[in-house]
């Protein structure tokens, strides 16, 4: 066999079940990669059970950072039987696969190799300590040195069996330079210092973070994934920065203790996923009228129902657009980066209380539980402004005004009372049932959608605003679109990311209006951001959509887009 | 007319029937916010909804009058993030036992301390006469036209299964007796059930207040600290027994949350420490060299 080169990138696959420590894989990889100089960018695919069943992480291992999904990779580890046949179609000609044939009941196609995974880590420790050896064998094809390697894995492992684990990886390496794997795979990929002093942290920890620096200091949550991520961080962090952090019975109580921590001038937040929003949903509209500002991380996962519990999706946002009855502003912000994840997290506590509205974090499960690499999050260490006034002896809390803006003030500071009301209520938060005093507040409370702010961070356009082409997306499909526009090279075809997608940006929209094709890319059915736009005039020429629980692969839309462009899509 | 300082200044248009007991109530609440010395400035009232969840609109305080139900998740957080406030959810029997009845469980297993104030009519009332979880079996309603069949929620019961640390159940005809307890409600720290019976003379014509009278007498002979005694009490039907069930010191929610381990600052005043935020951050860089 000759051997096959990987100049740029190779993408690794390992597939095993629940309990084989696959996180434990993926953490420690990336750790010790990027700690060598190469760009990891690493999302997992998991079954929805606590043992067994068949996951995945991919490793896409770059000397450029990559922030999209793969399909194929170049490389297969399967650490569980029958996870060749389950995995074939994501399988190519190319693909070198490490196999255990004691586990399969056919060779696989292509370039197997077979390693004992029951004899690798006997020695060791036994079946426990396999996934350290597979890391082993892979930093030993990926060319890091033997001993820079052990003393990371002594570091990373301190304090879970150090010598287990050091024997095991130890014997993984070893295994990693017998000829059978060494001549069969060269990756030539050069580490460079163009990793360190970069920041690698997954979604819900980027969430977290922005919410800590947007001055959140009360969470109530009910567990959910692909949520719960966010309630655990800050669950960490919670005796650090005085927080409050409770599980709330239900995402009902949750939400309305996150308006009553609001209410005394406490900045709160929930986190859930759509089944679980669903039940917040009287509580945005509660929001919405008593104008308690209102912050709520929503990460997708796909409907309906239960649907795919641990799986991604962008099915959410016309939920999140519509939920709660009668009308009143919100914002929805769709972070694609953990970068824009920090910065509209902070950004939502900021609007929340300016505007004393709900403001969304819309998120999936591929952007929580992906481990991303990015430059710097641009913390500039402000304290938060707080939207709060003193409240005179004549304080009204609704009172009317041109921008519809009322002070906020909060009980037990201040001369004035502080009424907030569910029902329809006068300037002074009092019960009311007069037709005019309706309507005027009607009016104050929607006048607020007209002066939102836009910043010019809602949008990001990778390529030129001139092209013939220009793909949307939103949400976590941020990576894949800048992969896309960067691999099709082509001057006429330029990508515009959204991460805010309601309102829309107005700035995003006269840039649609001038390319000749728009083309919507949304992991969902129905193309739920593009009919928005297309409600805001633009017109969307073609749809790639995907709805199968998996992230689009950038390879698979890449193929699909050179056939609408050399097909002339118009 | 005696004046209070919780009267408002103003006139408003009351939304209760005429003569409903709910005019007890308010009077029976200002009288015990009084004796317990409560500033008016302190006081917040959340509700629900319901003829009881008024209550807030006529009153000289800070409210927040949420949703159906919700009144304890609100009031819990509201003291939970400004201990300097006193805090009373007060709403009917529906709102609390019915739609918020998961809420009523566990707000009781998390113990903030706050005042639970639930005017048990035994009827619904503002949607005009069905059957509410307290509503006795066979009572006919609009919508139960053969009898209500289900077995009526008991409230004290249920509490004292939970481990709620104050348990108490006054009725709205016993002006006096309703005072004192709400008084001490006011000052048990944790989660205190004040179940106030009521009648809705609009809708409920088996429970009057004639039949309030006859039907309810004092504890007597009751150690307030002896749970088995309290429950074998509030199971009791044939006088409803009025008074405090249980009286227990627990850990409040305050404690148990450790949001104030080490910081007394009402958590509504906490501002982020940027430099704290900035080392945390800098826990994700890839270290060089």
């Amino acid at each position: 066999m000759k051997p096959i080169t990987f100049p740029d990138e190779v993408a690794v696959l390992i597939s095993g079940e629940a309990g084989q420590g696959l996180n434990t894989m993926e953490a420690f990889l990336c750790h010790i990669i990027r700690r060598h100089g190469l760009c990891v960018f690493a999302s997992k695919e998991i079954m929805s059970r606590i043992r067994g069943g068949l996951n995945t992480t991919l490793l896409r291992i770059s000397k450029q950072p990559t922030a999209a999904f793969r399909r194929t990779p170049d490389l297969l580890v399967s650490m569980r039987s029958g996870g060749l046949k389950r995995l074939d179609e994501r399988l190519c000609e190319k693909t070198v696969i490490l196999y255990d044939p004691r586990m399969e009941s056919a060779a696989p196609r292509g370039n197997g190799i077979p390693i004992d995974m029951k004899e690798i880590a006997r020695d060791a420790g036994g079946k426990l300590y396999v996934g350290i050896s597979i890391c082993g064998i892979l930093c030993a094809l990926l060319g890091i040195p033997e001993e820079a390697s052990r003393h990371e894995v002594e570091a990373f492992f301190k304090d879970k069996q150090p010598q287990e684990n050091l024997a095991a990886f130890t014997a993984g390496y070893a295994r990693g330079r017998k000829p059978d794997l060494l001549h069969s795979l060269n990756v030539a990929l050069q580490p460079g210092p163009r990793v360190a002093g970069r920041l690698m942290m997954s979604g819900s920890q980027a969430v977290g973070l922005g919410a800590l620096a947007g001055g959140c200091n009360f969470i109530a949550s009910y567990p959910m994934s692909p949520s719960t991520g966010v309630l655990t961080f800050l669950a960490q962090q919670a005796d650090a920065f005085g927080l409050l952090v409770e599980q709330a019975e239900d995402e009902i109580a949750a939400i309305n203790m996150s308006l009553g921590a609001w209410y005394t001038g406490a900045r709160a937040m929930v986190t859930t996923s759509g089944g679980g929003f669903a039940l917040m949903e009287e509580g945005v509209s509660l929001a919405g009228i008593t104008e308690t500002p209102c912050v709520i991380h929503l990460a997708q996962r796909p409907g309906p129902g239960t649907g795919l519990p641990t799986r991604t999706e962008q099915g959410d946002l016309n939920l999140a657009l519509y939920a709660g009855h009668g009308d009143f502003p919100r914002i929805i912000y769709a972070p694609g980066s953990v970068k824009q994840a920090f910065n509209v997290t902070r950004k939502a506590f900021m609007m929340a209380d300016r505007y004393q509205i709900p403001v969304f974090v819309l998120t999936d499960q591929f952007l929580m539980e992906s481990s991303w690499l990015e430059d710097n999050l641009s913390y500039d260490g402000k304290i938060p402004e707080r939207y709060l006034v003193e409240s005179e002896q004549d304080y009204q809390r609704y009172a009317v005004n041109d921008s519809g803006i009322s002070p906020r003030a909060v009980p037990g500071s201040g001369q004035g009372w502080v009424r907030v009301d569910s029902d329809e209520h006068d300037e002074r938060g009092e019960i009311t049932e007069d037709f005019n005093v309706r309507v005027l507040q009607v009016d104050k409370r929607m006048r607020k959608a007209e002066g939102l702010e836009e910043n010019d961070d809602d949008i990001t356009l990778i390529g030129g605003s001139d092209g013939d082409i220009m793909l949307v997306t939103w949400g976590s499909n941020y990576g894949l679109g800048q992969e896309l526009a960067t691999r099709l090279i082509n001057p006429s075809v330029s990508c515009l990311h959204f991460s805010r997608v309601y309102p829309v940006p107005q700035k995003g929209l006269d840039i649609l209006r001038k390319a000749k094709t728009v083309i919507a890319i949304e992991n969902n059915y129905t193309g739920q951001f593009g009919a928005l736009l297309c409600a805001a005039g633009i017109h969307v020429q073609d749809r790639i959509l995907q709805y199968n629980g998996l992230p689009f692969a950038v390879e698979d839309v890449y193929r699909s887009l050179q056939q609408k462009i050399n097909g002339g899509a118009r | 007319m005696s004046s209070s300082p919780f009267d408002l200044p103003y006139d408003l248009d009351i939304a209760w029937c005429p003569g409903c007991g709910n005019f007890a109530i308010i009077k029976i609440l200002k009288q015990a916010l009084e004796n317990a010395g409560i500033e008016p400035r302190k006081l917040v009232l959340v509700s629900g909804i319901g003829q009881a969840a008024k209550m807030p609109q006529y009153l000289q305080c800070h409210y927040f009058n949420g949703l159906h139900g919700r009144s304890l998740p609100v009031a819990t957080a509201v003291k939970a993030c400004n201990p300097e406030l006193c805090v009373i959810a007060e709403s009917g029997d529906g709102c609390t036992y019915g739609e918020g009845g998961n809420h009523f469980l566990h707000t009781i297993r998390r113990n903030p301390d706050i005042v639970n104030l639930v005017h048990n009519n035994m009827i619904y009332g503002l949607t005009k006469g069905q059957g509410a979880p307290t509503t006795m079996k066979g009572m006919k309603t609009s919508i139960q036209l053969k009898g209500y069949a289900l077995e009526p929620f008991n409230p004290l019961a249920a509490a004292l299964a939970m481990g709620a640390g104050f348990v108490a159940r006054v009725s709205s005809g016993d002006a006096a007796q309703a005072t004192t307890v709400i008084e001490q409600a006011l000052a048990y720290p944790g989660y205190a059930l004040v179940d106030i019976f009521h009648p809705c003379i609009s809708f409920n014509k088996l429970n009057t207040f004639r039949w309030y009278r006859e039907h309810t007498d004092s504890l007597e002979d009751h150690d307030e600290t002896d749970l088995e005694s309290a429950m074998t009490r509030a199971m009791q039907t044939e006088p409803y027994r009025l008074g405090v069930f249980y009286r227990q010191a627990k850990p409040t929610f305050r404690e148990r949350s450790h949001a104030y381990d080490t910081d007394d600052s009402p958590l509504c005043r906490r501002d982020i420490d940027p430099a704290k935020l900035a080392d945390l951050l800098g826990n994700y860089r890839i270290p060089t060299g």
